[in-house]
């Protein structure tokens, strides 16, 4: 946890003394905000990764800098601490935007174990948001990569009656079809780009979109449909958090469902990569997605 | 010749199992008819084609029915001899006798019970047996021999002739005749080419024998493609794989390279004056693609939307030119054919449907898997004999066949004979094969509203009353799945279904109907259910049921805890589980691991 | 995964063929039985997805610590009854087949040194024995 940093705002001097051993043990930076003021103005200057906030300031300004904490950095994990948990300031806390809201009397590694939580998420998020950026950017209009396009052009002479082929074949070498292939394609074999687009969007092999690392195919056909394919997909969704025909924020899997992948027998199946999982339960779902990275 | 007639003989079971096929049983049959025909004519003794009795390595294996004398290693000159002696002299041929019953070991021999039993293969005759990689393993077992006597010995007339006499219809689901479609598209006049192709585009959900067929034997679907074009004239064809599919599409393009390298295909084939070619072609998963001019549009590599007819294929199609489209199973039926002629072929099967027919039979049911058994099959035999019944022992609901164009056959309804004029009498279709078993677990309307969000799906869209006829009809069925449906919304489903059935430009609209048409004849009771008394007695539609614990049959095992994503099932180990109703899903998740792995078994149960 | 047989087997002369070539080809093969014992793995999707390719991989390892002379190891396509897969067949030459089901690892192990090396077919995996019929 090196480098990570953590403002603690606490009242109480042995609290703080507490937080800071259990804290700079596992590597933490610990800092301390002497008020609610100079809480304020740390965010605005050095912002933190995490924050701790004591609730029992007098008066109710623990709730109050929570609002205003969470409107400054709309993504900051705040841990609300307490000495007297009760039902009413937890729920309000949560609902001004507590990442978590825990006992003071609670032990140190309960504590820690909720900030590594809170700081896993937003490290995630972080990361989501800058790969998202990436993609944006990526483009596929280099001379490399047309000459890749262009290698596979020629496989079939240029001849447009192969365009669903050429375009099964960008689409293995790079994923999915980015725009700058089919204009590409269009362009090279002197077609209309709607003719292009037409064919993408016509055929549901072809994406649009950039897909994750590993592709699950959950199979809707008839006999997997009365055997409980549905569920498989709905249990699909629960687990990777995505509805289907998305990818999941980390490019690990993109989930798709599939009109009869052919292997009825072994109803109800799903396919990882290409690989067949037959004869499937919700229940060996995390098992079988632990197996791919 | 009155006491000739009066042999104790009714019959001489020629064993067919593949081994004793290998070994000649097909002569010995032969020669043994000629041999009763001279020696006793008029006789009433038949020569029957007999299940494997477990005897391999001795074949040919002949069985004297009624008094059960086994002969062993019989050849084709040994016939006489057993007429003679046996079946008029009434004296065993000691010579051929096998030397003892063979004790039934602990093993049940594969044709005498069970899923083996009642299967003929003909399409899928090398099953289990070759590599499918091996061009050797396939000529081995008759491979290319009819394609050898169709374009060396047989003019092409003869070809088609042999196909009419057959009554091979089309195995894709529309049943045309395949030599008349054969001789329209020869008759077709054409300037150049003309070409054939194989729709291996097998969209029905629940049905995989085109898969099956291309992955386990590519070369007898060659082969049919070879004989095909030497009886239309065409020069070049076309295998359309779906994209789903790359096994195959790799063990075909394999078998192909084979092909040509023996000179089996290509330029001047067997050394003859005859050439053809074949090109695979991967489709890109569009369900419409299965309808043959949306099919050679995609070949075109245009979308794949059908076009109104006429023209026929036959006069216009890939590329303008005649054109002949048959499914990978009808192909695979044809080398036979062509080596044994059309009769052999019509020999199996019923009055307008001939030979035999694969099948995946799937669903709930308990032997899952591929079979083939003549036309004519009952229902019931392919269900209870061949499936071993339905899974877990539940009552039959009904079988769906056809896949989404086809309909559900009721319970009540499994003594019918399986042909096409049969399954579409009761208001379905043969389609490609698909059967898939449906117990009382499973809700009819959900059924129908399945198939037709399915082709809602798979639409092209082109023409209106597909496009939104569908939609409504999905509309409609959606809200009594989620127990809002109104009265008349059964008239209205049935008005909707005549308009798109009359209206539609292709086969996907015209039949997109029939399984609500179905399920509404034979199931209406259900419709009610759910629009009346807002229940689903199937126990399936979310909105209408809920789950609970049984108090008296819950261990509390804690395994459905464990399997809740939701965390609403409570309670401590060894006391009964409590279920949560503002916080379930109905994932069906605790359901599912009470029947399959908990200790109760069956203690969830649906509402 | 390609068939295990087709590494040892020579390829055969791309001569084209005739008529006639074509069926002494078909004879010959036909023929051809020089082995005691063929084991057949039943490798179509269903079989693939069951688990088909650890069978074959413990079929190979064990023929590889046992000893694989005078037996043949193939794969095939399907053999129809998915419910039951990873299915194998063996055959002793002048002994009908047995079919085995259901089969992983461990019982293919079992069935190579019972069945293929000692002739005894195991009764506990089979089916059934015998061939199917073809019209």
């Amino acid at each position: 946890m090196l480098g990570l940093e953590v403002l603690i705002l606490e009242q109480e001097a042995g609290r703080r003394s507490d937080i800071e051993r259990a804290l700079s043990k596992e590597g933490y930076t610990v800092r301390f905000a002497q008020d609610g003021p100079s809480l304020l103005a740390e965010l605005g200057s050095h912002p933190p990764h995490l924050v701790i906030l004591d609730l029992d300031l007098p008066g109710n300004e623990g709730m109050a800098l929570l609002a205003t904490a969470r409107s400054l950095q709309p993504a900051l994990p705040v841990i609300c601490e307490t000495e007297l948990p009760e039902v009413e300031p937890a729920v309000e806390a949560m609902r001004r935007g507590a990442y978590n809201y825990v006992a003071k009397s609670g032990s140190a590694s309960y504590l820690l174990e909720t900030i590594s939580h809170a700081l896993e998420r937003e490290l995630m998020a972080v990361e989501t948001r800058q790969r998202a950026k990436e993609r944006r950017v990526r483009t596929f209009d280099d001379p490399e990569s047309l000459a890749a396009i262009d290698g596979i052009l020629s496989r079939h002479d240029y001849s447009d009656s192969m365009l669903i082929s050429y375009l099964q074949d960008i689409q293995k070498d790079l994923n999915y079809l980015p725009q700058d292939a089919l204009r590409f394609v269009a362009r090279r074999l002197n077609v209309s780009l709607p003719r292009v687009y037409g064919i993408a969007t016509f055929y549901k092999a072809f994406s649009l979109r950039p897909r994750g690392r590993h592709l699950v195919h959950v199979c809707l056909g008839t006999a997997c449909h009365v055997r409980g394919g549905q569920k498989l997909l709905e249990s699909f969704e629960r687990e990777l958090g995505v509805p289907s025909g998305e990818t999941t924020y980390d490019d690990r899997f993109s989930l798709e469902s599939v009109r009869c992948v052919g292997c009825c027998g072994l109803a109800p199946v799903f396919m990882v990569d290409g690989k067949f999982y037959g004869k499937m339960t919700q229940e060996k779902i995390p098992e079988v997605l632990s197996r791919y990275e | 010749m009155s006491k000739k007639a009066v042999t104790k003989t009714r019959s001489l079971s020629v064993c067919h199992g593949s081994c004793c096929v290998l070994a000649g049983a097909r002569d010995v049959a032969a020669a043994l008819k000629a041999a009763l025909k001279e020696n006793l004519p008029g006789a009433r003794v038949k020569v029957k084609k007999g299940r494997c009795s477990a005897r391999c390595g001795g074949g040919p294996v002949v069985t004297v029915e009624p008094d059960g004398t086994v002969y062993t290693g019989v050849t084709p000159g040994d016939a006489a001899e057993i007429v003679k002696k046996h079946v008029a002299g009434g004296k065993v041929v000691r010579r051929l006798a096998a030397k003892a019953k063979v004790e039934p070991g602990p093993i049940p021999a594969l044709g005498e019970s069970g899923f083996f039993k009642d299967q003929v293969l003909i399409a899928m005759r090398n099953r289990g047996r070759i590599d499918p990689d091996s061009i050797d393993d396939y000529i081995a077992n008759e491979g290319y021999l009819g394609m050898a006597k169709a374009v060396t010995e047989m003019k092409p007339e003869q070809i088609v002739a042999e196909v009419k006499k057959a009554g091979l219809r089309g195995r894709g689901g529309g049943g045309f005749p395949t030599g008349l479609k054969w001789e329209i598209c020869r008759n077709s006049p054409s300037c150049d080419d003309k070409y054939i192709i194989c729709n291996a585009d097998e969209g029905d959900p629940g049905a995989f024998m085109d898969r099956s067929l291309l992955e386990s034997d590519p070369h007898s679907v060659i082969e049919g493609m070879i004989i095909g074009a030497r009886a239309i004239g065409a020069t070049r064809g076309y295998v359309y794989v779906r994209e789903e599919y790359p096994l195959a599409c790799d063990r075909v393009i394999k078998a192909i390279d084979d092909a040509r390298a023996y000179g089996l295909l290509g330029e001047s084939i067997l050394k003859s004056d005859f050439s053809f070619d074949i090109d695979v072609v991967r489709g890109a998963g569009a369900f419409v693609c299965g309808e043959e001019t949306a099919l050679m549009a995609s070949i075109e590599g245009k979308e794949g939307k059908p076009r109104p007819r006429p023209p026929f294929p036959a006069q216009s199609g890939l590329w303008g030119k005649p054109t002949n489209v048959n499914n990978v199973e009808t192909w695979a039926n044809v080398p036979p054919i062509a080596l044994r002629g059309g009769a052999w072929y019509a020999s199996l099967g019923t009055a307008r449907s001939k030979g035999t027919k694969v099948f995946s039979l799937v669903g709930k049911v308990k032997n899952t898997g591929l079979i083939e058994v003549p036309m004519g099959t009952t229902m019931r035999q392919i269900i209870f004999d061949i499936g071993g019944g339905v899974l877990k022992d539940r009552e039959l609901k009904a079988v769906q066949t056809g896949g989404p164009s086809g309909g559900c056959i009721p319970a009540d309804m499994m003594d019918i004979p399986v042909d096409y004029e049969e399954l579409a009498r009761a208001g379905s279709i043969m389609g490609s094969g698909g059967l898939i078993v449906m117990d009382d677990e499973t809700c009819m309307v959900d059924v129908a509203r399945y198939f037709v969000e399915f082709l809602e799906d798979e639409s092209c869209g082109k023409c209106t009353p597909c496009r939104e006829g569908i939609t409504r009809m999905r509309e409609i069925l959606d809200r009594i799945v989620e127990g809002k449906g109104k009265r008349g919304d059964i008239e209205l489903l049935e008005r909707l279904a005549f308009t798109i059935k009359e209206a539609s430009l292709c086969g996907l609209g015209a039949t997109a109907p029939n399984p609500v048409l179905t399920t509404l004849k034979y199931f209406r009771d259900e419709y009610e259910a759910h629009i009346y008394k807002k229940r689903c007695p199937a126990g399936v539609c979310k909105a209408l049921i809920i789950y609970r614990v049984v108090a008296g049959k819950c261990t509390g095992c804690q395994r459905c805890v464990r399997a809740c994503p939701v965390g609403a099932i409570s309670g401590p180990r060894s006391q009964p589980h409590n279920l949560d109703q503002d916080k379930c899903i109905k994932c069906g998740a605790c359901y599912e691991v009470c029947k399959f792995d908990a200790i109760a078994g069956d203690a969830i149960y649906v509402e | 995964m390609v068939c295990p047989c087709r590494q040892t087997r020579k390829v055969s002369s791309l001569e084209r063929l005739d008529p006639l070539k074509l069926k002494k080809l078909h004879n010959e093969l036909r023929e051809r039985r020089s082995e005691e014992v063929t084991i057949v793995i039943h490798m179509g999707t269903c079989g693939i997805a069951s688990g088909a390719e650890e069978v074959l991989q413990a079929v190979l390892d064990v023929a590889s610590e046992m000893g694989r002379s005078g037996v043949v190891i193939k794969t095939s396509g399907c053999a129809g009854l998915c419910s039951r897969e990873p299915m194998l067949t063996v055959e002793v030459t002048g002994a009908p087949p047995v079919k085995y089901v259901n089969v992983d690892p461990a019982k293919a192990r079992r069935i190579y040194s019972e069945h293929v090396l000692g002739h005894q077919p195991v009764s506990d995996y089979a089916i059934g024995v015998g061939c199917e019929r073809i019209h």
